[in-house]
């Protein structure tokens, strides 16, 4: 059980870390390398996943908001390369942003609450986030492409399991006690 | 909720995160070659310091806490001169990649770790996690707040010991510590320019083999440590750590890029600089009578190219005119045909900002804003014409321009492209005009020449960075290579 939790965590704090390497990338290539960009995201980042844990309770809204996230993450992908300098690239990027952060913070709060034990999530979370992180920063070098195909396919499977076998059955997530976890 | 001591550390540890990350990485950054490839690895690295804090948080007691911060306190203390301290040190012993281990493994271990075990271990007392977390993470977006307001690097780093410091007291709670935490980063701050200019000095000498370096102007901007470094009557502009102009090397730089190619054209009209630095092939330019327009994206490089490097340059304000900005912004919005030379006086592709700017995309905007006759001026970033990365970038060019010379000059050691829809008739004289000053030899392939040599390379485009991979691997430490 406790390896399908760790497995739960990392898989999805390795998206997590992909696709943010994923969007600066897209923001500079659809924006222009001004550094006020990168903190806008940076910032939003961190707001979208106050939000997220503070707004969403309810499994099925989070199972909407990572949907949303995945093609919102795709939609940024296509309008940063197709029309870069516009503000619809702007828009969506930062869409993506905030809605993939908004889901970071409820699955932070919905692990952390079905799992019980803290550290180990936010550990396994964060190494799944470093790992990400490295991957996309890799495949920086080599194609671009390849960041946000690995990302959405991730995100993907996460959805599909997210769908089929869920880990957290309980939306009442705020609720610290007593784990409420599928089997 | 209540301000109660435990959410105001939680508050303080999310900034001081926030604030380790943003120095660390840039002071890492500009203490190694500064390539992507260092910037990547030094996030990750300071990534892994949460991991580090989230494994240990339930397996150490109050001592080893109050001795972890200790050690993390002194270590980020002397973090803004201290790496690059121990770099130059290193280095001269010829063991750039152990700098390059210790500094990474230091960075994971005393960088960022230490303030994200409180968290978790108030959870675990009966904390609120959603409360707690949202705490930490509005304490990181207070300082991106305080990162924009700063005035100078200097008071950014004050209000960054002072977040120590605080986090210090809040989770030792002993004023043994504290005290002694205090008057130290005071003191550090207080003597930082002073710190930093011998730790600077000591850096050049051995990095960069200076013999007697002085600091002359240094500044962080958003983007960039900047440095103007002199040496007898010599004068180095250096960004992030790395030469950008040589006032006695580098003129043939300008020279080739500028210059040359401003010969030329036929009609002195409007020249299009994409980069400042020293702001030197800008003079050039607006010396041979062509209305200069340079993009910048840092202002403060093209500040202290008027400040520092004036007597070289010999402009006023009102000679050219100046664009801040994005390269590839403001020329999306140029029209077409509007320049009769655009020279790209830009930093190698060291990063992905920069190696978008060799990409075909961005030339072929080049070659849209170019008028007929005119020449675009393109560095390969290579002395060999055969070298990969002069292929990459070569690659790029022959997709975006029908009509290109590449020259290869020996007191340069680099190799330039002269591109167009189609070259002036005066590129024919190529040859006569190098000869002019280039007395050590040069070499030039016209089009069908240079497109042999780069064969079917895969050009650096924004799907394939080539150019950025390689000088990221190319400036690695031989012993990581």
């Amino acid at each position: 059980m406790r390896s399908r939790e760790n497995f739960d965590l990392t898989v999805n704090g390795f998206w997590l870390g992909s696709s943010q390497v994923g969007l600066v990338f897209h923001l500079i290539y659809s924006q222009g390398a001004g550094v006020l960009f990168y903190f806008a995201l940076i910032a939003l980042w961190l707001l979208g996943s106050i939000a997220g844990m503070k707004l969403v309770s309810d499994r099925y809204l989070a199972l909407k908001l990572e949907i949303a996230a995945l093609v919102s993450f795709g939609l940024a992908a296509l309008v940063a390369r197709s029309a870069p300098f516009t503000a619809w690239s702007l828009v969506c990027v930062l869409l993506a942003v905030l809605l993939i952060s908004g889901y970071a913070g409820w699955f932070l709060k919905s692990r952390a609450t079905a799992y019980g034990d803290v550290p180990r999530v936010l550990l396994f979370e964060n190494n799944g986030f470093v790992l990400g992180y490295a991957v996309a920063g890799a495949l920086l070098f080599y194609s671009i492409r390849a960041i946000d195909i690995l990302t959405a396919f991730v995100l993907t499977v996460c959805i599909i399991f997210e769908v089929i076998c869920p880990i957290v059955v309980s939306r009442d997530s705020d609720n610290a006690s007593p784990p409420l976890v599928s089997s | 909720m209540k301000i109660t001591r435990d959410n105001l550390l939680i508050v303080d540890c999310g900034a001081v995160l926030m604030l380790t990350q943003y120095i660390a990485v840039r002071e890492i950054g500009s203490s190694f070659f500064s390539t992507e490839l260092i910037t990547v690895a030094a996030v990750i690295m300071i990534l892994i310091g949460p991991s580090v804090a989230y494994y240990l948080a339930d397996r150490v007691g109050s001592k080893f806490l109050a001795a972890w911060g200790a050690v993390t306190f002194v270590s980020l203390l002397v973090l803004p001169f201290g790496v690059r301290t121990l770099v130059a040190y290193l280095m001269s012993l010829n063991i750039e990649h152990v700098a390059m281990l210790v500094v990474f493994l230091g960075a994971g271990l005393f960088y960022s770790a230490f303030f994200a075990i409180f968290l978790p271990r108030m959870v675990r007392s009966g904390g609120d996690f959603v409360g707690l977390y949202c705490l930490e993470l509005a304490g990181a977006v207070l300082a991106l707040v305080l990162i924009g307001l700063m005035p100078t690097w200097q008071f950014l780093l004050m209000a960054f010991y002072a977040f120590i410091v605080l986090a210090l007291h809040l989770s030792v709670r002993s004023a043994v510590l504290t005290v002694p935490a205090l008057l130290a980063s005071a003191l550090v701050a207080f003597y930082y320019p002073a710190l930093d200019a011998q730790a600077a000095r000591y850096y050049y000498q051995c990095y960069w083999n200076q013999k007697d370096p002085h600091l002359m102007a240094v500044t962080y901007s958003p983007y960039q440590r900047i440095d103007v470094v002199t040496e007898g009557k010599d004068r180095i502009l250096y960004l992030d750590g790395i030469p950008y102009y040589d006032a006695s090397d580098l003129f043939w730089f300008n020279y080739y890029i500028a210059e040359l190619p401003g010969r030329l054209v036929a009609d002195k009209g409007r020249a299009l600089i994409v980069g400042s630095g020293s702001l030197s092939s800008t003079g050039y330019l607006v010396r041979q009578g062509f209305a200069v327009t340079t993009i910048e994206i840092d202002k403060m490089v093209a500040d202290f190219g008027m400040k520092y490097f004036n007597d070289l340059n010999k402009l006023s304000a009102s000679d050219f005119k100046l664009e801040i900005g994005d390269a590839r912004r403001i020329i999306a919005g140029l029209p077409d045909r509007s320049y009769d030379l655009i020279v790209l006086d830009i930093p190698a592709p060291f990063h992905v900002q920069t190696a978008l700017l060799y990409t075909p995309a961005f030339f072929g905007e080049l070659n849209r804003c170019l008028k007929d006759g005119g020449i675009t001026a393109i560095n390969t970033c290579s002395y060999r014409v055969d070298d990969p990365i002069a292929r990459s970038i070569g690659a790029s060019a022959c997709k975006s321009f029908a009509d290109i010379r590449a020259i290869t000059g020996e007191s340069l050691g680099l190799t330039i492209l002269y591109c167009a829809r189609k070259l002036p008739p005066a590129i024919e004289s190529l040859r006569e005009a190098a000869k002019v000053q280039e007395r050590q030899g040069f070499q030039i392939f016209d089009d069908h020449a240079f497109r042999t040599v780069v064969g079917d390379t895969r050009p650096h485009d924004s799907e394939n960075l080539a150019a950025l991979l390689l000088f990221a691997r190319e400036h690695l430490p031989e012993a990581m290579k």
